[in-house]
């Protein structure tokens, strides 16, 4: 609890010179933290070497709680929530992203470079093996994304994907990948998308779903259905070789992955050492956990106005319903934490616009702007549901309950309803020319902008034709068409002007950056990443 | 009756809705959608899909899961080993507990003993499982540290679930007993049975239970399918791989395969009860037989 | 049989006997009862208790303390009797909810939502249930084939599967709520009640009425119908409970009831996720819940004592000695 209580620097200078970080830790973290390079090297030659952990054999076990099973090990399912924290301990991309910095690294790649706006050069990484022995080289890579992202296949994680993917081999150790149209965020794409092998898909396709090969630090050992699932350290991992590359090493030898629903019993896990770490915590049950870190995450929840509704498509009323939530206070009180939003992304995606600030709380103003609308003939009185997804994240029901009856007291005509998963997506999906006029709907719900570029976020919210978008200007469709090819330097700049020119419309109002709970073991050494991956070689006991 | 439960569950299933919006991001394309909506055969005409789906099913053959893509019916199987353990263990823990205050509470109605126990099974009736399965969690696993906190396994990890499950069996079964005994207690053949000098105690055991065992089989039997027709809660609290969870899951998913192979094996599971149930009447009493 | 008249008079097999079998002189019998009820000090105090609900719930908007829809995020999981934040001299007597609500006022206007569901849900599935159980375990056969296969089907086909359906088909609400609880358990009484009809039906009493020409109808109503009602309506308490918890399974999942309105299956729900921090918010209505299941099924069996000849002499020995 103690250790909890310290700044985060006050923290990493602990754990530093108790000699429970490794080398490669201590440089990111200390980074991250601001710190020099030389006040780091003296921090290193403060530690014994001896529990500077790469360097020992892998040893010990961590028991990880997530809330859900993941529904199959096959390699493109690395894009959901509940199939990365097994699967990219197993499998590896051609990129990854640095855990201090975000920017994206090599993993299986060492080097890329653009070829002209629709093709990117990667040179491969050397001496790599999968986990059943077979190499890893161009041709296995070409062939592993033209598998992952084909449009026969259809896997569910092609739809991060924006203009078709393919790729050829150069020679040995080099291959092209190609967008069909010019897409600027293509690196972003395969970061998400770990490699296969080719080998296991050709010939024993049958064993995809239960039996993942990877070329990742560790490997499969048992999946018991229901129950858990058992990883090891895999001997011949390459980064074992160059653990700077790595960006990390195996210090812990077996992990075993289970999963519990309910949050109170992925702490009560923790609690009782049966666990190391409990994802996805309720605030309230983090805070029994030893260690409760708080990390943002690339989740922003926000409301979604349907704009097409006689009453919200008055941008008084849009206003009103903004100045109406008290956000601080939700932040605060509702979700433990995070930072309040006034966009869509999160300070981590290019293209996030710093100089936007959230609508105020002021409801004797939104009282006003509701009396102007009426006054002006909107029909304040049609209703308005504000709908909510069961389960979508913590905290979701009570924010639909809080909305409506901040709306009610405003002057508009307000209910909530709490609507199960499918009926909801059914609605939620629904696109922008099928909406029912009288629908009115304010949808409750997050956005993670994995790509973290807001380009991602257009092609969803932004847009007439985007695949969830309740907003439709020609000039805002004309922009975000525009900035999202642009490259280089003035990118951030224009996607972040396309942003505050959607954000003057008020088509959503944001809430918050939402956080993640993670509730640790006290020795257990591990700052969550952005991403929320859960790599285990970043992990190690400081005993 | 499996028959037309096939039928039911297919109309049913493929009314609730798609499942291609669920295995998306919302922010997916329509042709992204269409292709997906293609790999699974759900673009054929409804009698096609259903042709399909009954050919299949009468061979147990319920095709893939479109969550996690391997066959359907195998999946169910191997869950039913978890669940049929957890029922067994609840049963064990509330029935003879139940049968034991049902009498005991039945031999002197209204005194303090059937005060106390009525309220107890009252209780246990009118108690949230999520509720005391938590408690007992922070209880018996955290605090005191005597039991796993969850997991699928040996006798310490179905002790909590099991008890957690068996209160309300335990609070029902124990309030029929007892209305049934006092029911057989005002039968002329008790007062006959006294006359002949025998001691209360044979009385009450061999001629009253066994005429009372009608009405406890059957609930014992309607307890019995409920626990297997799934304890969701209790599976979702503790992380127990049983058939309730699974078909929870299944239906949040649509996972329209899942959902059929589930809901066959457990009727079957059930109508095997059933049978049982059946079976204890004309054994208890020979009188009634069927045909 | 005025103490459960009220759930027995509703069932629409019931109206014939009902009138053949009520007292012959009403105002002694209610005198007895009275006399009884005082003597019973638990089922006075359960009396006492589900008057007062039925009057809080009739009466919720005038006595409950705060409006139960007024919310206050400084005033989150406060605990039970915390001052209102804007002063005044009731406090939050049972704490307030997490969006700083008052959770007794909640709890009365829940229990409007929560016995109206409960007990139109047991009246209609009881009924239903006892009816065609009773036709299945007298005619046997065909009679008893057909419905008994509708049983096996009933029960082997998940409720939250049926639920969704309903939803699907004619949408939520209350109305929606009772259909499906009583759908979902009608079939717990058919089978209780063909159980018993079984047994009686090769019973003496039977059996003689059959000797001297009873028809099927007089057997049924006069014989067996009077014999099954107590552990029908004993079942029947223990169904209340089970079905104000079950609507909270299906308000958790989106199926129940939806806010604003509440239930004290929802608030119960909803409580969960505080059930490290914040005791009170499951602890009331699973309080609520119990207390009102235990006066029920205390009132029901008590009234079966007395209303049964071969045990009304409990009483009238327990009189004599005191």
């Amino acid at each position: 609890m103690a250790r909890n209580d310290l700044r985060p620097i006050d923290r990493f200078i602990a754990d530093a010179a108790a000699g429970a970080l490794t080398r490669r830790q201590v440089m990111q973290r200390g980074a991250a933290l601001g710190l020099s390079a030389s006040a780091l090297g003296m921090l290193l030659r403060g530690a014994t070497p001896s529990v500077l952990a790469q360097e020992a054999a892998p040893s010990g076990r961590i028991v990880i709680s997530l809330s859900a099973e993941p529904s199959t090990l096959e390699n493109w399912n690395a894009y959901s929530l509940d199939g990365h924290p097994v699967l990219r301990n197993i499998f590896e991309a051609l990129l990854n992203r640095d855990p201090a910095t975000n920017e994206l690294v090599g993993e299986l790649a060492t080097a890329w470079e653009w070829q002209d706006d629709r093709t990117i050069r990667f040179t491969l990484r050397e001496g790599v093996t999968f986990h059943d022995g077979s190499p890893f080289n161009a041709e296995v890579a070409a062939e592993g994304v033209n598998y992952t992202w084909s449009a026969e296949n259809a896997f569910d994680i092609t739809q991060f994907m924006g203009p078709q993917i393919s790729a050829e081999v150069v020679d040995e150790m080099t291959i092209d990948v190609s967008a069909a149209e010019p897409d600027p965020i293509l690196p972003a794409r395969l970061y998400f998308a770990p490699l296969p092998n080719m080998v296991q898909v050709n010939e024993r396709p049958d064993s995809l779903p239960s039996e993942a090969i990877g070329t990742g630090p560790y490997q499969l050992v048992e999946w018991a259905r229901g129950e858990r699932i058992v990883l090891t350290a895999y001997p011949d991992w390459w980064g074992n070789a160059d653990p700077e590359a790595a960006y990390g090493a195996q210090s812990i030898l077996d992990v075993e992955f289970v999963w519990r629903p309910e949050s109170t019993v992925r702490a009560a896990q923790v609690n009782a050492g049966e666990a190391q770490i409990a994802r996805f915590l309720a605030p309230e049950d983090c805070m029994t956990t030893p260690v409760c870190e708080e990390a943002p995450s690339v989740e922003t929840i926000f409301l979604r106005l349907d704009t097409m509704h006689p009453v919200m498509s008055d941008i008084r009323i849009r206003e009103a319903i903004g100045l109406a939530v008290d956000k601080e206070r939700l932040v605060e009180q509702i979700f433990g934490g995070g930072q309040v939003a006034a966009q869509m992304v999160g300070p981590s995606a290019v293209g996030y616009n710093a100089e936007l600030t959230p609508l105020g709380y002021d409801m004797e103003r939104a009282s006003q702007l509701v009396q102007e609308a009426a006054a002006d003939g909107v029909p304040i009185d049609m209703e308005i549901t504000v709908a909510v997804r069961r389960g979508a994240y913590p905290r979701n029901e009570e924010l639909g309950e809080y909305v409506a009856n901040q709306l009610n007291e405003i002057g508009l005509n307000a209910r909530t309803e709490v609507i199960e998963h499918a009926a909801y997506q059914e609605q939620y999906v629904m696109p922008y020319d099928e909406i029912p006029e009288d629908r009115g709907w304010i949808g409750t719900l997050g956005h993670g902008n994995e790509m973290m570029d807001v380009s991602q976020t257009f092609s969803g919210y932004y847009r007439c034709d985007g695949g969830v978008s309740t907003f439709c200007d020609p000039e805002i469709d004309e922009m975000t068409a525009e900035t999202s090819v642009i490259t280089g330097d003035e990118r951030a700049a224009a996607l972040a002007e396309t942003t505050a020119a959607f954000m003057a419309h008020i088509p959503v109002i944001p809430i918050v950056h939402l956080p993640f709970f993670y509730g640790l073991a006290a020795d257990l050494v591990w700052t969550p990443r952005l991403d929320a991956f859960m790599l285990v070689k970043e992990m190690s006991y400081s005993s | 009756m499996l028959l037309g439960l096939l039928v039911v569950v297919f109309f049913v299933t493929h009314l609730i809705g798609d499942p291609v919006s669920l295995m998306l991001r919302p922010e997916a394309t329509e042709e992204q959608r269409q292709a997906l909506r293609e790999r699974l055969g759900l673009d054929d005409p409804v009698l096609v899909q259903f042709g399909r789906f009954m050919g299949g099913a009468v061979r147990g053959d319920f095709g893939e899961s479109i969550w996690q893509r391997v066959p359907a019916l195998p999946i169910v199987l191997d869950r039913l080993p978890a669940t049929i353990y957890l029922a067994g263990a609840t049963l064990l823990l509330a029935v003879p507990l139940a049968i034991l205050l049902g009498i005991v509470s039945a031999i002197r109605p209204g005194s303090i003993v059937d005060r106390i126990v009525t309220v107890v099974s009252l209780g246990g009736v009118s108690t949230a499982e999520f509720w005391l399965g938590l408690m007992l969690i922070l209880l018996f696993a955290v605090r005191l540290g005597w039991l796993p906190t969850s997991g699928y396994g040996g006798i310490q990890y179905v002790l909590l679930p099991a008890f957690a499950l068996a209160v309300r069996p335990l609070g029902r079964i124990s309030q029929v007993v007892r209305s049934a005994m006092l029911d057989q207690f005002s039968q002329p053949y008790v007062t006959t049975a006294r006359a002949k000098g025998l001691s209360e105690r044979v009385v009450v055991y061999l001629h009253t239970l066994k005429n009372a065992a009608i009405p406890i089989a059957t609930l014992v039997g309607d307890e019995a399918a409920s626990l297997l027709n799934g304890a969701v809660v209790i599976e979702t609290v503790f992380g127990w791989p049983g058939v309730g969870i699974l078909l929870i899951q299944a239906i949040e998913r649509r996972d329209l395969p899942l959902i059929e192979a589930s809901v066959i094996v457990i009727a079957v599971m059930i109508v095997t009860v059933n049978l049982l149930v059946d079976l204890t009447y004309s054994f208890m009493d020979p009188r009634v037989r069927y045909g | 049989m005025s103490g459960m008249g009220e759930a027995i008079r509703a069932a629409p097999a019931a109206a014939t006997w009902d009138e053949e079998l009520s007292p012959r002189a009403p105002v002694g019998f209610l005198r007895m009862y009275g006399r009884a009820l005082a003597q019973d000090k638990l089922a006075l105090v359960a009396a006492i208790f589900l008057i007062v609900l039925t009057f809080l719930a009739v009466f919720a908007p005038w006595a409950a303390p705060f409006d139960p829809d007024a919310d206050n995020l400084f005033m989150r999981n406060m605990p039970p009797m915390t001052m209102p934040e804007e002063g005044g001299s009731i406090p939050h007597i049972m704490g307030t909810d997490a969006l700083g609500r008052d959770e007794l006022s909640r709890l009365i206007f829940g229990s409007r939502i929560s016995l109206a569901v409960g007990l139109a849900s047991v009246l209609i599935s009881g009924s239903v249930g006892t009816l065609l159980g009773l036709l299945a375990g007298f005619y046997r056969g065909h009679v008893d084939d057909a419905i008994m296969r509708l049983v096996d089907i009933q029960m082997g086909f998940p409720s939250l599967l049926l639920a969704l359906f309903v939803l699907y088909v004619v949408g939520g609400g209350v109305w929606n709520v009772i259909f499906i609880l009583a759908v979902t358990r009608w079939m717990v009484y058919a089978r209780v009640t063909r159980g018993l009809v079984l047994s009686y039906r090769e019973n003496v009493f039977v059996e003689a009425a059959r000797a001297t020409g009873a028809t099927d109808r007089r057997i049924i109503l006069r014989h067996l119908l009077p014999n099954l009602l107590s552990p029908i309506v004993v079942l029947g308490t223990l169904e209340v409970a089970y079905v104000i918890l079950t609507e909270a399974a299906l308000s958790f999942l989106g199926l129940g009831i939806q806010p604003p309105m509440s239930s004290w299956g929802l608030m119960l729900s909803q409580g969960r996720q505080y059930i490290t921090t914040a005791w009170w918010l499951v602890t009331f209505p699973g309080l609520a819940i119990l207390l009102t299941a235990l006066s029920l099924n205390l009132l029901a069996t008590w009234t079966r004592t007395v209303s049964d000849p071969t045990q009304r002499w409990r009483y009238v020995q327990r009189s004599r000695g005191s």
